[in-house]
């Protein structure tokens, strides 16, 4: 593997990482204030609080965006790895793709057997199923 | 028959911001008794331990997954009827499909909203 491969690799991690810690940071504070807005209205009455509820619940819901990012930079970060494995072959570095590989392929069938294929992670936009369509399968008889 | 709402509600996820997000909903729905799990391992040893009326489980978890999980508590004499709810960013036909086969009693899509989940939880409990 290049120097320059090993850098531009070694800082997207960096990057990855950072981007993953500056949103928890963020999502922790947002909630934070969340949980404050619901406890200050609980002793007020439904016309004061109607509306902010219905905010509360809308930032709530926005905040699973959290959950779906995280999931994605995993995906980059094993990406990232994999193109170093493979930057490691092209300069004939086998014991490294071996030892790599492994590990890659550990992070992502971390599930039993039965489960291979199935912990893919959010799907792309426009690849994903919606919640109706999940709905109408799981309700199609066997 | 009404659903009691001081029933103990199990959530489960990986994610800490999911489990504040989800406790807040229910809380928003007047589901206040409620207790979490960061993987499917720490689940199983509360649904073994303590009583729950219903989990909501994220599946893309370490150790244990949340199939996982949900085939331990069908397989579990006096946790099998424990009604559960998936929570997943996991939205293929197989996923779907593998869940329902091992017993879950809804599926809810991530990203979601308040209403899906109130709807499922409808769904599987009854009318709250």
């Amino acid at each position: 593997m290049t120097v320059e491969i090993a850098s531009a690799s070694g800082r997207a991690r960096a990057e990855i990482d950072s981007i993953d810690r500056e949103l928890q940071e963020a999502f922790d504070r947002i909630v934070d204030a969340v949980e404050q807005m619901m406890t200050a209205t609980e002793s007020m009455g439904p016309e004061v609080t109607v509306g902010i509820r219905a905010a509360v619940t809308e930032i709530l819901e926005a905040s699973c965006v959290r959950d779906i990012a995280g999931q994605r930079l995993s995906a980059v970060r094993v990406a990232v790895e994999r193109l170093e494995t493979d930057s490691a072959v092209t300069e004939g570095w086998p014991e490294r793709k071996r030892d790599k590989s492994t590990k890659i392929e550990e992070k992502w069938d971390h599930g039993s057997a039965s489960e291979s294929g199935l912990l893919n992670g959010p799907q792309l936009p426009g690849a994903a199923r919606t919640q109706t369509e999940v709905d109408a399968l799981f309700d199609k008889p066997d | 028959m009404a659903v009691d709402k001081n029933m103990a509600v199990l959530i489960v996820d990986d994610y800490k911001t999911m489990l504040r997000i989800i406790r807040n909903l229910l809380r928003q729905i007047g589901f206040n008794n409620v207790d979490e799990a960061s993987d499917g391992a720490t689940a199983l040893q509360k649904l073994r331990r303590d009583s729950f009326g219903l989990v909501i489980s994220d599946w893309n978890m370490e150790p244990m997954t949340g199939l996982q999980l949900l085939k331990e508590v069908r397989a579990d004499e006096k946790l099998r009827g424990t009604p559960f709810i998936m929570v997943t960013a996991e939205s293929k036909t197989e996923n779907v499909i593998a869940a329902k086969k091992a017993g879950v009693n809804n599926y809810i899509v991530k990203p979601f909203n308040a209403s899906t989940l109130k709807t499922k939880m409808t769904a599987v409990l009854g009318e709250f």
